[in-house]
């Protein structure tokens, strides 16, 4: 089973990342993000610069660079389909590379086995995405000669010089923004994040929208859902003890095993909320209320200076974009 | 046969620095064995159990029972385990999800392979074994209190009719009879049919007065193994762990040392007590 899922990426170290105020993180990711889509997409070096503010953050993070590369694995697909997709659909600028491209019976047969192959034996093999990477090149080299049987179909392809450039820059982009957002969440306690959107959203008070209402039903789920974790782990012990085996049985008979499991979790959890809601009144929690906060947030010099910093990078990087458009 | 540990380690979290199970070895009989494991909260009682009932899997070392070794591979069946060995969970709430009590005892004989028929009968004759009202048995589950469910609970466990049969603490929230009349009930299941009975208990005055053999865990290592008068005249060792005496025993101590009364071997239930007290006029 499941035996070590945290909720939340949170690592403590006692790191300088660690210590800049939620607010000032947050801050910063949105004008990286907000900033990376805003350099014109094939000026690297400005790219560098946003790219350089995540890996600065990465490296004093004290947290190991597995678990950044870990985040960056989820996302891996879509940045190389992007890549891939700008390569292929982008004709503008010098021709690179072309290739001929054969369609034949074999080669297609050959392909179908490869593919196969991988998908059967992939259970047993580290790096699986970059084997698989591996193998499309394989299988697109293969295709340009013509094997036994005639090609029927021959195409040409044609990677452009900008196809490439723009390809680049989005994987660079992206990486960028996963990179922030990723480091945001591995030094940031998910109670601080909330309570810092909870600060953003205090002008709403004003206009009469208990805000604190909503962040607080969002700290409660995100501290609950490891709990609920642990219940379900418990339930399915539970079950299996009395012969649950999720494994095997009718379809019918499958359905009554996870009702088996379904029905505890929703009861228990009812119940946990009832409790919660009880304890919360009996200390004095009346919904929307001012409340005073145990770790009162406050920005240090650092923070000054960070946001100072990226405001003044952003600021150079919106005059110069406007630059660029009065030229 | 029976439950058989060979230096079994075991922890939750890869990384942690601490063992849950550290270094267990154990030897369970699968016939008239009545076994208490105590320890305090957080020693790993109900994570050993719950390896005997292949619902945990050991990180090293071998555990073998009923014959079959169990490993975490997909080959090997783990339902037969459960239905040698039935685990009464500490918390019923996790378990009970039918919409009527007999329906939540008849699921586990139906998971394992009974007739609907069949699993009625068994049902019906374990909730009568526990004392479940036949008022009770058309409830929904949800509404019982928290003794008339673990009473289902159990109920459920003993319709299943595994060989042995183990009961993470099985009288916490029952009421001083309903602890009695459940203890009683076991025994007297083991003197009929043999079974090896397991439980889980902070009570010594229960442990005392039924068990026969006791297991003390302490930060996931087994420390004691041996029967339950060994383990009450050993000072020492109940000092060490915070073991507390049966209060029969505690009394007959203070009495002896008030020198009030006198014996060779320690009294550990009320019953054995009274006997030293009034000595055999008492058994009329
Ligand atoms: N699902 C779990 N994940 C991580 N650690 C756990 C888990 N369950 C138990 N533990 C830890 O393992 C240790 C042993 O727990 P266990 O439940 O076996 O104790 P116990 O002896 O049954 O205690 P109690 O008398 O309170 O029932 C404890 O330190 C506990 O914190
Ligand atoms: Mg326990």
């Amino acid at each position: 089973m499941n035996d070590n899922i945290v909720f939340g990426q949170y690592i403590y170290k006692n790191s300088i990342i660690h210590k800049i105020d939620p607010r000032t993180k947050l801050i910063m990711l949105l004008l990286i993000m907000i900033g990376t889509f805003l350099i014109p997409s094939d000026n690297f070096i400005l790219l560098l610069i946003a790219l350089l503010i995540p890996l600065i953050a990465v490296v004093f993070s004290k947290i190991s660079i597995f678990k950044y590369l870990k985040s960056l694995k989820q996302i891996a697909f879509v940045m190389l389909f992007s890549f891939a997709f700008q390569l292929f659909a982008n004709h503008q600028g010098k021709i690179l590379i072309s290739l001929a491209i054969n369609f034949s019976v074999t080669n297609i047969i050959v392909a179908i086995l490869i593919l196969v192959l991988f998908f059967l034996i992939r259970k047993y093999l580290p790096f699986k995405m970059l084997i698989f990477l591996g193998l499309v090149i394989l299988i697109l080299y293969l295709f340009r000669f013509p094997m036994l049987g005639n090609a029927f179909k021959m195409t040409q392809i044609n990677i452009y010089e900008k196809g490439l450039i723009h390809g680049s820059f989005l994987i660079l982009r992206v990486f960028t923004i996963i990179l922030a957002s990723t480091t945001l969440t591995l030094t940031t306690k998910p109670t601080d994040l909330t309570n810092a959107i909870d600060w953003f959203l205090m002008p709403l008070e004003k206009i009469k929208i208990k805000t604190s209402i909503f962040t607080m039903m969002i700290s409660i789920a995100l501290r609950f859902i490891p709990t609920l974790f642990n219940e379900t782990n418990k339930i399915l012990k539970a079950q299996a003890s009395r012969g649950v085996d999720f494994n095997e049985g009718k379809f019918i008979e499958q359905i009554k095993q996870i009702v088996s499991l379904l029905v505890p979790m929703f009861v228990i959890s009812i119940k946990r909320a009832e409790d919660l809601a009880d304890a919360m009144e009996a200390r004095g929690y009346i919904p929307g209320n001012k409340r005073t906060k145990l770790v009162k947030m406050k920005l240090k010099a650092l923070d000054y200076i960070l946001l100072l910093a990226t405001f003044t990078l952003f600021i150079l990087l919106i005059l110069l974009r406007c630059g660029v458009y009065a030229l | 046969m029976g439950i058989n540990f060979q230096n079994v380690d075991f922890k939750y979290a890869k990384k942690a620095s601490h063992k849950q199970l550290d270094n267990v070895s154990l030897n369970i009989d699968e016939k008239d064995e009545f076994i208490a494991i105590v320890g305090h909260t957080g020693s790993g009682k109900s994570t050993l159990v719950q390896h005997m009932n292949a619902l945990l899997f050991a990180n090293s070392g071998n555990i073998t029972i009923f014959d079959t070794k169990v490993v975490r591979n997909k080959k090997i069946k783990l339902k037969p385990i459960r239905k040698h060995v039935g685990l009464v969970f500490q918390f019923p709430e996790y378990q009970v999800f039918e919409t009527t009590v007999l329906d939540d005892i008849m699921f586990g004989p139906k998971n394992f392979g009974k007739t609907t028929d069949l699993a009625k009968e068994l049902a019906i004759k374990a909730s009568q074994l526990v004392g479940l009202d036949e008022e009770l048995l058309t409830r929904s589950p949800f509404t019982l209190s928290g003794g008339q469910m673990r009473k289902v609970a159990i109920a459920g466990a003993l319709a299943i009719d595994p060989d042995i049969l183990i009961l993470d603490e099985p009288t916490v929230g029952l009421d001083p009879k309903g602890k009695i009349e459940l203890m009683e009930l076991l025994l007297a299941m083991q003197n009929k049919t043999h079974k090896s009975i397991i439980i889980i208990s902070h009570d010594m005055n229960i442990v005392a007065k039924y068990t026969k053999r006791i297991m003390v865990m302490h930060s996931g290592k087994l420390v004691f193994d041996g029967s339950k008068e060994a383990l009450f005249n050993n000072e020492a060792l109940l000092k060490e762990y915070n073991l507390d005496l049966p209060t029969a025993a505690y009394l007959a101590k203070e009495l002896k040392a008030m020198h009030l009364i006198d014996y060779d071997s320690l009294p550990l239930t009320k019953e054995e007590l009274t006997h030293i007290i009034l000595g055999d006029s008492c058994n009329e």
